[in-house]
């Protein structure tokens, strides 16, 4: 079972999900140099479950009794996101659970890691559901970390819009912070999130010679011109 | 009027090397974006005078890819502005003057304005 991670809105407070009893959420914003994932362990006696992050680009679950979302939902709820090059269809699972939920834990992997990954696919937020009690990290080698839990289920809470931004922004300032805010027009009824890239880069010049990269890049690909549609990019 | 005179307005002030005020590059980042806004807002042909600003930034993002990217840069503009206008404490001098100035420029001449 091999899942691709990705979707789900940032801004959108957490769900249900196949009668998984929702819970404060504790959403968590990565730096972005971060990958930040959250998983939540089940104490039961499930068989053993497997996380692992690799450098195909997928986010590789392996496990028993992991029931997921169908394509259906994801489809009609992220249909820019599966529509995009970057994301082939049928790779999409990014919430699964397990029953029995008693704790939960947490990785985060440096984004370093993620280099080989596959194009836009990089999560800014994730989310996760139970109490976080306990973890439990049992590899993490080099650009694959893997996560072993008895049973889990895990929810990441992602915001695909911003990640494919995010990421393409990245391609052009390497060295780019970011951080994201839902702003308030103070004129009229509107409220958008903006992504903030901070690019390190003083010289306005170089800076929107940079920026023409970017837009560049989408217009080009369709993913990230839907993206922007939803999103505004900030450069500074 | 001419949007784009509020442009030329803009580049006037910032011109005059002498006025360092905050006052004065707040006015320039505020001319610099409405030049830019007004200019998109006719070249799209928009009416509306409700909601004009997320109007026009909408109809941009809602068009072709190239139109999304002169929404997002409009939209930059705007933020900018906002912060000039309505953020008092937040720092508005001769660079984010410039800033904008450039902005609004790079757009004008991507609508032909320029």
């Amino acid at each position: 079972l091999s899942i691709r991670l990705a979707a789900l809105r940032a801004l959108n407070a957490p769900r249900l999900y196949n009668g998984l009893q929702e819970t404060n959420f504790p959403s968590q914003t990565t730096s972005l140099n971060d990958f930040a994932a959250l998983v939540g362990d089940a104490a039961s006696n499930d068989p053993g479950v497997s996380v692992t992050f690799s450098p195909g680009g997928y986010l590789t679950l392996v496990g028993d009794e992991i029931t997921y979302l169908s394509n259906d939902w994801l489809q009609s709820e992220y249909a820019l996101s599966t529509a995009g090059e970057y994301f082939p269809p049928g790779v999409w699972t990014p919430f699964f659970r397990v029953p029995a939920i008693a704790t939960a834990f947490s990785l985060t992997v440096p984004i370093a890691t993620l280099e080989p990954w596959h194009g836009y696919v990089s999560p800014l937020q994730t989310g996760v559901g139970g109490s976080l009690a306990s973890y439990t990290t049992l590899a993490a080698e080099g650009p694959m970390a893997a996560l072993v839990a008895p049973g889990f289920m895990i929810a990441a809470d992602v915001s695909t819009n911003e990640l494919l931004l995010t990421r393409a922004a990245q391609r052009v300032f390497p060295q780019a912070t970011f951080a994201s805010a839902v702003e308030t027009d103070p004129e009229e009824p509107w409220r958008r999130l903006v992504l903030y890239v901070r690019t390190g880069i003083d010289d306005l010049d170089v800076r929107m010679g940079l920026e023409e990269k970017f837009y560049a890049d989408v217009v080009q690909h369709e993913s990230l011109t839907a993206a922007l549609r939803d999103i505004t990019v900030m450069f500074e | 009027v001419n949007p784009v005179d509020f442009y030329h307005q803009a580049v006037r002030w910032f011109a005059d090397s002498a006025d360092q005020t905050s006052v004065t590059a707040r006015s320039t980042v505020s001319r610099a974006y409405y030049a830019a806004l007004l200019v998109a807002r006719d070249a799209k042909g928009i009416t509306t005078t409700q909601d004009t600003h997320r109007v026009t930034v909408a109809r941009y993002k809602g068009g072709s890819a190239n139109d999304v990217t002169i929404g997002n840069r409009l939209d930059m503009i705007r933020v900018l502005r906002v912060r000039a206008d309505y953020e008092m404490t937040r720092t508005c001098v001769r660079r984010e003057a410039g800033e904008a100035l450039k902005r609004s420029r790079e757009l004008l001449m991507k609508l032909g304005a320029l």
